[in-house]
């Protein structure tokens, strides 16, 4: 199999198209020049008032209800708030000018730098994951990761991605399939993380 | 603010502690371990939403390698030389615990030096930061019906 067959470019393939978005306000955008302005209004006070309110409204027939779009909302919301927490909370880092500009960057991001500069495997590695991220190729090889890496040309990486799973079984998102897509993987539902709601 | 783990610390999983214990004494020297409990890895749904998310503007040149491994290219590694240490928030972001982890399965392969156990430590103290925050910034999905 070669990475041309690898799923995941496009929509439908693991059911979510992911979006080029990094706030919430081009989230909304998104959502309200897809579904109109009604739906994310009512999506969002779905989501964030938890009240139900979903129940009762039709869905619109031929597309994706509802509640798949407001799936897709809250897995990039969620994401947005992540990575604004990482990026912009825990791995605030201070850059010093010095003479010409540079970049300060405090441990343990130097630490993990020497290991990119002094072993190519890693950055290989990483670039691994990122295109395996990209293509959902995680969803599709849990148990071939291998196959995965040499469709990528990279097989020397594949057996690192096993190591994970002796962590924790990763958990699979119910599958969102706007307009009724290809994909028709088995999956459970998201497990409840802690019962924490950010408001954003 | 900066993650706070202590620095001389490598938060491991059991099958990473039996690694670490396999280890030479000389090179464990000095450095501790404690168990890492975190469970929340990212699902592959959220990993592809993450790559979707993901802004590599300061080093375009590592955005264009990924998308040729994707179109079934081997990566050139040697492109991305020169990149910045800048990226890697960004990636470690995008990649997830899931791909640090592996990272930390490759580092153990290669460490030979105390420079090599810092990054291991430096690795498992990223990984921690993202599992606290998977487990703690989340918006629950729909269960009413």
């Amino acid at each position: 199999m070669t990475s041309a067959e690898l799923p995941g470019g496009k929509k439908g393939d693991a059911g979510v198209e992911p979006l080029s978005v990094q706030t919430i306000e081009e989230l909304d955008r998104h959502f309200e020049g897809t579904y109109g302005k009604d739906k994310l209004a009512i999506v969002k006070a779905s989501l964030y008032e938890q009240s139900g309110v979903l129940d009762g409204v039709d869905e619109r027939v031929g597309g994706p209800s509802l509640r798949e779009i407001r799936e897709e909302y809250r897995l990039h919301a969620e994401a947005i708030a992540q990575k604004e927490t990482l990026l912009g909370t825990v791995w605030r880092y201070t850059t010093n000018t010095v003479g010409f500009a540079t970049d300060v960057v405090t441990a343990p991001f130097r630490w993990t730098w020497h290991a990119f500069t002094n072993y190519p495997v890693m950055t290989t590695l990483g670039i691994a994951a990122l295109a395996l991220g990209g293509t959902a190729a995680y969803l599709y090889y849990a148990g071939k990761i291998e196959e995965a890496c040499a469709a990528l040309g990279v097989p020397e990486v594949g057996k690192y991605f096993g190591a994970f799973k002796d962590a924790a079984q990763p958990t699979v998102d119910t599958p969102i399939v706007p307009g009724g897509g290809e994909a028709g993987i088995p999956g459970g539902t998201v497990a409840p993380s802690a019962p924490t709601t950010r408001p954003l | 603010m900066i993650a706070s783990m202590d620095r001389t610390t490598l938060a491991l999983t059991d099958a990473e502690t039996a690694r670490w214990n396999a280890l030479p004494a000389a090179l464990k020297e000095g450095w501790t371990t404690e168990r890492e409990t975190g469970t929340a890895y990212e699902s592959a749904v959220m990993l592809k939403v993450r790559a979707g998310m993901a802004r590599f503007d300061s080093f375009p040149a590592l955005r264009t390698v990924v998308a040729k491994a994707i179109a079934g290219e081997k990566p050139d590694v040697a492109a991305l030389k020169g990149m910045p240490d800048a990226v890697l928030p960004e990636l470690f972001f995008t990649i997830g615990a899931v791909g640090v982890t592996a990272l930390i399965a490759a580092m153990f392969d290669h460490a030979t030096t105390d420079e090599d156990v810092a990054a291991l430590a430096g690795l498992t103290s990223v990984r921690r930061d993202i599992l606290k925050v998977n487990e703690t910034v989340t918006i629950p999905p729909y269960d009413v019906r």
